[in-house]
């Protein structure tokens, strides 16, 4: 199921594309869900961290960028790795550890993998991705391509040292990467604002370091980041050179599924919830200009369940991998 | 065939791949305007350019992970650490993305990438620029680790090296970058995962690399006039994967072997070289395994303690006694 | 001494690992006191008494007669109490928390003596049965394994030359190309056949074997030796033994020795030699030679059960009579064996003199006797053509083999002292003169 939309609309947005916009945030927030439920059903196992509440970063950059760009995140990457247009099939075939996900079964939650996406995962090393992504933009300024790499790190990752070593160079090189820091306020069960010194959500200080462009978004209103990073790519195609972007956002669940959440409050969560939650944002737009009514949206998250529920139907009776699969893509 | 050092036969090894694939390119410190910390890269940035040819700042894991992402968007990085030593900053990158990325994608990604630097000791350098670091990278599946001991295999390995779509670690020595031998022009490639018998002989398999065999072939003659033997010696020249089988023929012929290492013996090379034959090869042996490793303690700085924990002729000598029953110690 | 006492087997030599039980002195149930003899015990050097180290009763005594135990096995439990009832699990239990032992354990739970009275005997059994067990395990090389297994040898035929006796490659080739012989015949799959009705027996190595094995082949294995060969005309020391020994007849002391042997007299002339060839009497010793200062000769004897050598010390100062006194005597407490034997002093010698007189053998090579340099072998006495002032007359002679280690001794010292030894055997007066 693909809600890539049809239109772009930068500064008047269409209908049918603030309605693309909230269809798929719905469509990933119930994704993670049904990924939780099956979680404790034993369906799978291992690490399984969700992306509930998250959504708006995730839909605005993915809709302004293209197929063409690159994206790599770190092992929060489920639904990043749908919105850069991996079937969402092939991620929970690779969440069920079956033949057909998109790492053949061999990366499960954190490794989520498409060469011919452009998506590069899915990495479990906290801040191991970011060197990389560095490399893949150098491989854009190197071959004088006009793509973007699009690096999404925690806000845990910042305190990495490669994380520098690699914002660095991207300085040095001028090479066309945007960092977006997706800081949900706690690095597992840590708040963020105990283990810098920048303040907990001022975390694009960082970039001051070395004189590299740098702004701040709303990640809960998902048109802010569309038109930030709309605007942050389309500047990086014209010149070339990196930029750190903070996103602020919250996570409701825990760190991953065996996280209780001792360290906050029900309140703070709850609080999210109800005043900044990027669907609830989106849609009360969208019900305040007419666009769409309380039960179209209700309609749209019934079939949304109803996909996912087939989908996951249908993937149950995949092929786990040959035995012998153990034994290739060790070396080429 | 032209007299070369091992220095150049690296560098014309680049030259000549870079030459070959645009997707080529060599990144590291000072590679570039300073032509190499040990001249390697000689020549190559006013051949090449600068887009090719790249200083970075001393940021190993950061280039390290540069390389990663270069070669899984389809360029063939050669990322030189100006020493292991230095590299050991990098290994997240190269353990845990390098040598993973290909198996996590599901055989999505290939990962053309050299990285290579002078590994082990050199001299009086003490503990922190003496890291060997073949026993650790050769225990990581999706890594390759390549370790030639002469000039020609230098170049051919490196050729080879740059050719493969998998991740190199290629094991260099400050000592041998002025070591001369004859190397083949142009199209000189030496395959990966193919030992070679550096000597024939009958009495005892002696297996080394690298430096350690350098080391070895120098006083090997004399040492086995004074002892009558005839040592057929067995330079692996990569050590991951390990080409088993020639190890498995030559103690067929010879029923003895010692192993020369210069890094730690603990779970080494070395060490799983011993397993192997004893597992394989059980019924061909006619003594104990012999092992000749550094001690196991952090490279000295003083010159004497230097020789003292590092294999020698003398102690060589004393295990090819006791293997082939001169001595009953 | 409320609790009953394991004892256990203790080291009598420095080099001892093991010992055999001769006989018990005491029977299960009997009283003995701290001090008394308890058990007598084979060593790899000797047989000695070993003297109860508690007073009380042998409750148990769980070691055989004729069976060899490592030492600290049990062998034995001494309570003061007579009845009370003990459990020998437990002893042995606490004995080997104390320090490791051998400890059967499989069989140890069965061992409760106060109730059932067979344990013990197991526990000594399969105490006996592991050392059976240690004592034919035969080292071999894997490839030396394979190899006799391809060919149909027997492992324990083979005689290993490796470090320990390891059996190794070049072992098992030289019995398959006859240049080194199998201790049994190779057989063929029809003689196996024949043989077959002939059982093999299995006899088992006394300690003393055990280390006459050990000595000579470390021996033969580490030192090289060589030999030098010599002829000696006798008469004139058979004319002048005949002298002393009718001398001896009319004039001996009561109870002394009737007369004296020709070995007698050779290790009168030998030790002469050897107080003026300093180097026969020095050892290799790795990082030095040392040279002995005494001059004490030790002389092979045989025994039924296998070889010692008893020293003769100071031999250089004693006259033909006085060592054919102490000749006499040692040779008699080697053969008496027991107690008489290991009282005696084995060691301290500084050259050896290995006579086959009796046999018919005419001559041989031996084998140095570790730490020594230099052994005389000595053959038997034999009539043989003369040609004297130019007629031809029946002659004495024997033939005598030096054997020497290369490493002390070069061939030029080796042979002086022969020439030394020869000369004063052709004249025997000149060993007054010195």
């Amino acid at each position: 199921m693909s809600l890539q939309a049809s239109s772009k609309a930068p500064d008047d947005y269409q209908a049918d594309f603030l309605i693309s916009l909230l269809q798929d945030m719905i469509f990933y927030r119930r994704f993670e869900e049904r990924v939780l439920v099956a979680y404790t059903k034993m369906k799978f196992a291992g690490f399984c961290h969700l992306h509930i509440g998250q959504e708006g970063l995730c839909v605005g950059v993915q809709r302004a960028i293209d197929p063409q760009d690159y994206v790599i995140t770190g092992y929060r990457s489920h639904t990043q790795a749908i919105a850069k247009g991996i079937p969402a099939r092939d991620v929970l075939a690779e969440l069920f550890g079956k033949v057909s996900g998109c790492s053949r079964g061999k990366g499960g939650s954190m490794h989520m993998f498409s060469r011919e996406k452009r998506f590069y995962g899915g990495h479990g090393i906290v801040g191991g991705q970011v060197p990389i992504a560095v490399g893949m933009a150098w491989k854009i300024h190197y071959n004088e391509e006009n793509h973007v790499v699009v690096c999404y790190l925690g806000d845990g990752a910042i305190n990495q040292g490669q994380v520098y070593e690699a914002m660095n160079m991207a300085c040095i090189w001028q090479l066309p990467v945007l960092f977006i820091i997706e800081n949900n306020l706690y690095g597992m069960g840590t708040h963020i604002g105990r283990t810098t010194s920048v303040g907990a959500k001022t975390l694009y200080k960082r970039a001051l370091a070395f004189d590299m462009a740098h702004s701040q978004v709303n990640g809960q209103n998902v048109l802010d980041v569309y038109q930030q990073v709309n605007k942050l790519v389309k500047g990086m195609r014209e010149a070339p050179g990196p930029h750190l972007l903070e996103a602020l956002t919250y996570r409701y669940k825990g760190h991953s599924v065996s996280d209780p959440s001792l360290y906050r409050t029900k309140e703070e969560i709850q609080g999210y919830m109800n005043h900044d939650d990027p669907i609830k944002n989106l849609s009360d737009k969208l019900i305040q200009d007419k666009i769409a009514s309380k039960d179209d949206i209700k309609q749209w998250d019934k079939k949304v369940k109803a996909t996912l529920k087939t989908l996951e139907a249908s993937v149950d009776k995949d092929m786990d991998p040959e035995l012998s699969e153990a034994y290739e893509h060790v070396y080429s | 065939m032209a007299q070369m050092s091992f220095r150049d036969a690296l560098q014309q090894a680049m030259a000549e791949e870079m030459a070959r694939d645009s997707r080529v390119f060599l990144m590291g410190e000072e590679v570039a305007e300073y032509d190499g910390a040990y001249k390697v890269s000689k020549g190559l940035l006013s051949r090449f350019g600068e887009k090719r040819v790249v200083d970075t700042p001393i940021s190993e894991a950061g280039f390290a992970g540069l390389g990663v992402g270069a070669a899984m968007a389809g360029l063939r990085p050669i990322i030189e650490m100006m020493t292991w030593n230095f590299g050991i900053q990098a290994f997240d990158q190269i353990i845990n993305h390098g040598a993973k990325m290909r198996y996590m994608s599901g055989g999505q990604f290939t990962m053309p990438l050299v990285f290579r630097a002078p590994n082990g000791s050199a001299h009086m350098l003490s503990s922190q620029h003496s890291q060997y670091v073949e026993g650790m990278l050769t225990n990581i599946p999706g890594l390759m680790v390549v370790c030639p001991s002469h000039p020609a295999d230098g170049k051919g390995l490196l050729k080879s090296s740059i050719r493969s779509d998998n991740c190199i670690i290629f094991l260099e020595s400050e000592m041998m970058y002025g070591d001369k031998g004859e190397v083949p022009e142009g199209e000189h490639i030496v395959p990966l995962g193919q030992a070679r018998i550096a000597r024939e002989g009958q009495d005892v398999t002696l297996v080394s690399w690298g430096k350690a065999l350098r080391g070895v072939m120098r006083y090997l003659s004399s040492l086995e006039d004074e002892l009558g033997l005839s040592v057929e010696v067995i330079d692996l020249r990569t050590l991951q994967p390990l080409d088993e089988q020639t190890i498995f023929t030559s103690i067929a012929k010879t029923h003895r072997m010692v192993i020369v290492e210069e890094g730690w013996g603990f779970a080494s090379v070395g060490a799983e070289i011993a397993a192997l034959v004893g597992c394989h090869s059980f019924d061909e042996l006619d003594a104990p395994i012999e092992r000749l490793a550094s001690a196991f303690v952090p490279m000295p700085y003083n010159e004497h303690l230097e020789k003292e924990v590092l294999p020698s002729r003398q102690k060589l000598k004393v295990l090819l006694e006791k293997l082939t029953y001169q001595s009953r110690s | 001494m409320s609790q009953p006492v394991l004892i256990t087997m203790p080291k009598l030599s420095d080099t001892m690992e093991e010992g055999g039980i001769s006989c018990w002195f005491v029977k299960e149930g009997d009283y003995i006191e701290e001090g008394d003899p308890l058990v007598e015990i084979e060593t790899d050097k000797a047989t000695m008494e070993y003297h109860s180290p508690e007073s009380g009763y042998l409750r148990k005594v769980l070691a055989n007669p004729g069976s060899q135990y490592p030492l600290t096995a049990p062998i034995a439990v001494i309570s003061e109490e007579k009845n009370t009832a003990f459990n020998l699990d437990d002893l042995i239990r606490s004995l080997s928390q104390q320090k490791e032992i051998p400890v059967h354990q499989d069989e140890s739970e069965q061992a409760n003596v106060a109730t059932e009275d067979t344990g013990h005997a197991e526990v000594a059994a399969s105490a006996a049965h592991e050392q059976k067990k240690s004592l034919t395990r035969v080292i071999a090389s894997p490839l030396a394994k394979k190899l006799a297994s391809d060919h149909d040898l027997i492992l324990a035929d083979i005689q290993g030359s490796g470090p320990r006796g390891r059996i190794i490659k070049s072992d098992v080739q030289g019995v398959l190309s006859g240049t080194k012989k199998s201790l049994l015949p190779t057989t063929t799959s029809d003689s196996v056949e024949r043989l077959s009705q002939k059982p093999d027996k299995v006899i088992p190595i006394s300690l003393m074997r055990k280390s006459i094995a050990k000595s000579l082949t470390a021996s033969k294995q580490l030192i090289p030796h060589y030999y030098l060969k010599s002829t000696w005309q006798l008469d004139t020391l058979l004319g002048m033994r005949q002298v002393w020994n009718q001398h001896l007849s009319t004039h001996r002391p009561a109870g002394s020795a009737q007369k004296v042997s020709l070995n007698d007299c050779f290790i009168y002339l030998v030790a002469r030699a050897v107080r003026q060839h300093p180097i026969v009497r020095s050892f290799w010793q790795q990082d030095h030679i040392l040279e002995k200062g005494a001059v004490h000769i030790a002389m092979a004897v045989a025994l039924d059960d296998g070889l010692v050598t008893p020293v003769i010390h100071d031999a250089d100062q004693m006259s033909v009579y006085d060592i054919s006194e102490r000749s006499r005597y040692l040779i008699q407490q080697c053969q008496a064996g027991g107690k008489a034997r290991s009282d005696l002093d084995l060691t301290g010698g500084s050259f050896t003199i290995s006579n086959l007189g009796r046999s018919s053998v005419d001559e041989f090579a031996a084998v140095i006797n570790p730490p020594q340099s230099a052994i005389l072998a000595i053959g038997r006495l034999r009539s043989a053509p003369q040609l004297i002032d130019g007629s031809w007359q029946l002659s004495q002679e024997i033939s005598v083999t030096l054997s020497c280690d290369h490493r002390v001794i070069d061939g030029k010292e080796g042979a002086r002292f022969l020439d030394t030894l020869s000369e004063l055997v052709a004249n025997p007066s000149l060993a007054l003169l010195y």
